[in-house]
């Protein structure tokens, strides 16, 4: 008699060499890519919301909260580009001049001829337009401030000169603003590349455990 | 607008690109009962009619959106629009913010909400937290919130922890008094946030929490009010029950402290009744509660190797201020965690939508939980999926939906939603599904 022998093999690999197969394609590995860098700059934003206040006191805007919210990816072709939507960031991490003229004035709708840095707290987060109460104080050179027409206040105007006048000013004039870059805008690279190397790892563990195959499109 | 499988962000957003403004009368609450998805694809504030002023908000909210422009400067324009067409109600700083903070938020919390259901992102970072994304000075009690839609509360940064705030101004730490039970972290946040200046190493996981009460007991913060064998109940202490008793985490807390309940965790991994001695450290300076927002004020029961552990807030920052405060907060909560595919996140927010934001300036906002904490905190196993949420803009508007014509709002939803509805004469729009 010829024995049959029937031999059943559970074959594990295959299934999970599958999903793995189709996991590493950009269009399912890359939003991993980008998430990882997206959550690692969010957590950055978080940790500048809590330590840096308004350096004039008041109400706070929430710029890095703002920043953080923006933070968002796009993944193109095998691409994935993560960016920042918030107004200033650009300037703040590379530095550089900013110059009036730029924009349309809030007022007049002309370009601007000047910057207003705010000088209060009350005029932190504001537009010039938002007082309509100002007057434009002179100097030897010309327009430097915006202040309260009949405030008693004193006001010294430490940084950008040294006049006592009896008024509150609530913006400084500039042409232009110089900004240093500040480099702990963001993560610095190796804590990106750190997140997304666990991340991927990560992520390639639990494909491969879970024999999910993911199907972004 | 038909999502018939996960969309990405770019498409998201182009579709968010595609809304259409709704003006209308209707009152926050009223345009909250309309369907998620005529909120979601319109824009509109409570008692805006103007439909101009409405598409230079839409425009406005798009720049903001886009990172091309800021606050300050489109709700100076959008004041001097609404001086223009006399509308009063619009020209103060606050509503204006309002508008214009609610609808960016609305359009960036989609935007993450429609990439974390990529399935890549749902496998790698299956839950999300809620939290305090920005302070605010009168803070609504989210934990509170989270708990009526019957959400969990989860250890925080630092450990396993419980804590609750007394009704008493000084804040009553309690502490199981057994070296064994110390987690490092916990030790970790011992030294950093109440023995600042006092450093631990890896060593310090052998620590002797004995002397470590000592120390303690000798720092200018604390003092040692005693060790006990067994813990008031929360009743006792408190002269009243805690909130929430047919909830899980105030059963447990207040098992936990009459000795009745076992200390363990979710999967089957029960311990002993607690019989360890309590150590009592109560702080003395109660005004230096006043902590940043990512200093907790986080102290410690802490079950031996319970991996899932209730928990709880130490009151939300502010509410550490005062007594007042203090005085309302029977025990504090825990992180607030949910898988992203929870219906908590729909049953928390004021708008009805599974994003942030939950309601108006909240200051609410998600991170992602990674899977191995999602796992860690017993929210799904090692080997579980997720399936993304999908979205279908027909799925929700089988069902007519009733609205007063007095709102006037019938003829702009209709031209709102184009072939997708119709119109009867008495304001009634019908939802053509699909």
């Amino acid at each position: 008699m010829i024995a049959v022998e029937l031999k059943i093999t559970v074959d594990t690999a295959t299934p999970a060499l599958q999903a793995l197969g189709a996991a590493l394609e950009p269009q399912n590995v890359l939003p991993v890519f980008g998430r990882s860098v997206t959550n690692t700059v969010r957590d950055h934003f978080d940790e500048l919301e809590a330590d840096r206040p308004n350096k004039l006191g008041g109400a706070r805007t929430h710029y890095y909260s703002g920043a953080r919210a923006g933070t968002k990816f796009v993944v193109d072709g095998e691409m994935v580009t993560v960016g920042i939507s918030q107004v200033g960031i650009r300037f703040r991490y590379f530095g550089g001049t900013i110059r009036a003229g730029q924009n349309p004035s809030s007022v007049g709708g002309k370009p601007t001829k000047y910057l207003t840095i705010p000088a209060t707290a009350e005029s932190y987060g504001h537009r010039a337009a938002d007082f309509p109460d100002m007057v434009v104080l002179w100097g030897k050179s010309g327009p430097f401030a915006l202040a309260r027409q009949e405030k008693k206040t004193i006001a010294i105007a430490d940084s950008y000169g040294t006049k006592t006048l009896s008024t509150e000013i609530l913006f400084w004039l500039r042409e232009t603003v110089e900004g240093a870059p500040d480099k702990t805008m963001l993560p610095d690279d190796s804590e990106i590349r750190d997140s997304v190397t666990r991340d991927f790892n990560r992520y390639v563990k639990t494909v491969w455990r879970t024999r999910n195959i993911p199907r972004g499109e | 607008m038909i999502f018939p499988h996960p969309v990405t962000l770019k498409e998201a957003m182009e579709t968010r690109a595609a809304r259409a403004i709704l003006p209308t009368d209707m009152s926050a609450k009223m345009l909250s009962s309309l369907p998620r998805e005529v909120r979601e694809r319109a824009i509109f504030s409570a008692g805006v009619q103007n439909v101009d002023f409405l598409e230079r908000a839409k425009e406005a909210i798009d720049k903001m959106v886009e990172g091309v422009t800021d606050r300050a400067t489109q709700r100076t324009a959008l004041r001097a629009l609404a001086d223009r067409f006399d509308m009063s109600a619009l020209q103060s700083d606050s509503r204006l913010n309002l508008i214009l903070d609610t609808q960016v938020k609305m359009a960036n919390g989609f935007g993450n909400f429609i990439e974390g259901q990529h399935p890549s992102i749902l496998l790698m970072w299956p839950a999300q937290e809620l939290y305090r994304a920005e302070e605010r000075k009168e803070p609504r009690d989210w934990p509170a919130r989270w708990e009526e839609a019957g959400g969990e509360f989860f250890p925080d940064d630092f450990g396993n922890c419980v804590n609750w705030t007394t009704q008493s101004k000084n804040d009553l730490i309690i502490c199981l008094d057994d070296k064994e039970l110390w987690s490092p972290r916990v030790s970790w946040l011992l030294s950093n946030a109440y023995l600042q200046g006092v450093e631990w190493d890896d060593n310090a996981l052998q620590i002797d929490l004995s002397s470590e009460v000592s120390k303690l007991q000798r720092s200018r913060n604390f003092s040692l009010l005693g060790v006990a064998e067994q813990l008031p109940s929360l009743s006792e202490r408190y002269g009243r029950q805690a909130k929430g008793n047919d909830h899980r985490t105030s059963r447990w807390i207040e098992g936990v402290l009459s000795g009745e309940l076992s200390l363990g965790n979710d999967r089957g991994t029960e311990h002993q009744p607690s019989h360890e001695p309590f150590a009592y450290l109560e702080r003395k300076d109660a005004s230096a509660l006043s902590l940043g927002n990512r200093e907790r004020n986080n102290i410690a029961l802490h079950p031996r190797a319970s991996s899932r552990w209730l928990v709880s807030r130490k009151g939300s920052d502010s509410a550490c201020r005062t007594e007042t405060t203090l005085s309302n907060a029977d025990y504090a909560a825990g992180r607030m965690i949910a898988l992203k595919t929870d219906p908590i996140w729909t049953d928390i927010s004021a708008f009805d939508l599974p994003y942030a934001p939950f309601d108006y300036n909240s200051g609410m906002d998600l991170r992602d939980i990674d899977r191995d904490e999602a796992v860690d905190l017993g929210l799904i196993d090692e080997d579980d999926t997720q399936n993304p949420e999908e979205l279908s803009f027909n799925h929700g508007l089988q069902a007519a939906v009733g609205i007063s014509g007095k709102f006037g709002l019938g003829f702009a939803l209709g031209q709102f939603l184009g072939d997708l509805a119709s119109v009867n004469g008495e304001g009634i729009v019908k939802f053509l599904g699909q």
